[in-house]
């Protein structure tokens, strides 16, 4: 007891000791709820298998019918270009929504601070249609005015020791003036 | 590595740990994922995360993004600061303002992101150097040890939570979605060969996976004694480089952060 660390943290500085017990009960409140905290590791990444099968699927931008791609960057570009890229397709898929827009309208009654949260949390729809252009100038491309852009989602099945291409879906489709 | 860290002096350990952060800022420049490059990037999604809310309320990641001046300004002064800390790391005002700068550096990226990236460790790396006094210091760097170690047990508390070892198919899955960019454009190699072995392979994905719970579990020993805290830290980054070859996921902001544990017996706290 004596040696353990809370106890002579106790005994060091009251403050900090009531500093970590609220951390601590905070951490366990935040637990109960599902949340994903930045100073606390929810750690549950790959613990539940929500496809069940050896398929998967990804997106795809294509400038006047050419692919962007990607996966030649070094990481965290390559990370950041397809993880944004997944994002933003779903934005597409979801009218223009992102989970937080969801989120807040179901557990934000106040219809004032739910306007607030989401006109900060979530992004304008005015700018982030301009997201396209910083997605082909990072990746090393240009869209000039008049451009042909494109998002797509394909599908593969990874099974018997190949990548076989089962289809690919548009999702949006656009000139850019 | 082990001896190497034996050997030296705290101070020079120390400029050894940062100068490990200072490269890792250097990927995010180099990549072209650090505050210069997400200017202009206009898309951003959050998790259920408030203190992430905080700075997105106060409108930091936005103000950043869409100024490229303080973009480069930003990444300079951060390159600058690591370089002053690691001439002296027990500069705590230096520290303090670098563990701010690369949280709001995180919180933006992750925004971009739009999923939140385990690789924290760049910005907790800083906490125990942000105070002054020699106890407080010691006593901050056993609670961020802790948390540490925590870190990588919740990972296996919650997949054994959730059944995952019971599914022998359960990792085959789970690495059927990682390479699949990779696929599209055709770039494929050793990595992408044993992704789809594995994937076909379920009984050795599930013994590999079974393997990484039970390193996720060791670090468990480091609540009751200090002595394996070096084996552990080389276990956990035996255990990312490997998720980076079979899942491409590269811990590279984490690596100064694991090799804290290497630092234990010169930071720890006299009883």
């Amino acid at each position: 007891m004596k040696h353990s660390f809370l106890y002579r943290l106790l005994k060091h500085s009251l403050p900090a000791f009531v500093f970590a017990a609220i951390f601590l009960l905070f951490y366990a409140i935040t637990i109960n709820k599902k949340m994903d905290m930045i100073f606390f590791p929810y750690n549950n990444m790959y613990a539940i298998d929500f496809s069940g099968t050896s398929t998967s699927s990804t997106y795809a931008m294509k400038i006047n019918g050419n692919q962007v791609t990607i996966t030649h960057n070094l990481y965290w570009k390559k990370d950041l270009l397809e993880t944004s890229l997944n994002g933003y397709c779903r934005y597409l898929l979801h009218n223009r929504k992102v989970f937080l827009d969801d989120y807040l309208s179901y557990k934000f009654s106040n219809e004032q601070l739910r306007n607030l949260l989401t006109s900060h949390l979530t992004p304008d729809d005015s700018t982030a249609v301009n997201w396209p252009y910083w997605f082909a100038k990072t990746a090393g491309y240009t869209l000039p005015a008049g451009s042909e852009i494109e998002f797509l989602q394909y599908h593969f099945n990874l099974r018997d020791h190949k990548a076989v291409l089962l289809d690919s879906v548009s999702i949006y489709k656009t000139i850019l003036k | 590595m082990l001896k190497l860290f034996n050997h030296i002096s705290l101070t020079n350990s120390l400029r050894i740990i940062f100068g490990i952060v200072l490269v890792e800022y250097l990927m995010f420049i180099i990549s072209g994922v650090s505050f210069t490059y997400l200017n202009e990037n206009t898309f951003f999604s959050l998790e259920t995360d408030p203190a992430t809310w905080f700075f997105y309320i106060l409108n930091l990641p936005q103000y950043i993004t869409s100024n490229q001046w303080l973009g480069i300004l930003l990444d300079i002064l951060i390159i600058v600061l690591l370089l002053m800390f690691i001439r002296n790391p027990f500069s705590n005002r230096i520290a303090l303002v670098l563990f701010m700068l690369m949280l709001l550096f995180y919180v933006t990226l992750m925004g971009h992101l739009v999923h939140h990236n385990f690789q924290f460790g760049f910005c907790l790396v800083f906490i125990p150097f942000i105070f002054r006094r020699e106890i407080n210091k010691q006593f901050a760097f056993e609670a961020v040890r802790y948390f540490l170690l925590f870190f990588y047990i919740s990972a296996a508390f919650w997949k054994i939570y959730y059944n995952s070892l019971t599914d022998a198919s359960h990792f085959s899955h789970l690495i059927s979605g990682q390479f699949t960019p990779y696929y599209l454009e055709a770039n494929t190699g050793i990595r992408t060969s044993v992704n789809l072995y594995l994937i076909n392979n379920t009984g050795i994905s599930y013994f590999l996976f079974t393997a990484s719970v039970v390193l996720e579990l060791l670090p468990i020993a480091g609540f009751f004694t200090k002595r394996f805290d070096k084996w552990i830290a080389i276990l956990i980054l035996l255990f990312h480089f490997s998720n980076w070859f079979m899942m491409d996921i590269a811990p590279l902001g984490q690596v100064a952060f694991v090799c804290l544990l290497f630092l234990s017996r010169s930071l720890e706290l006299k009883k």
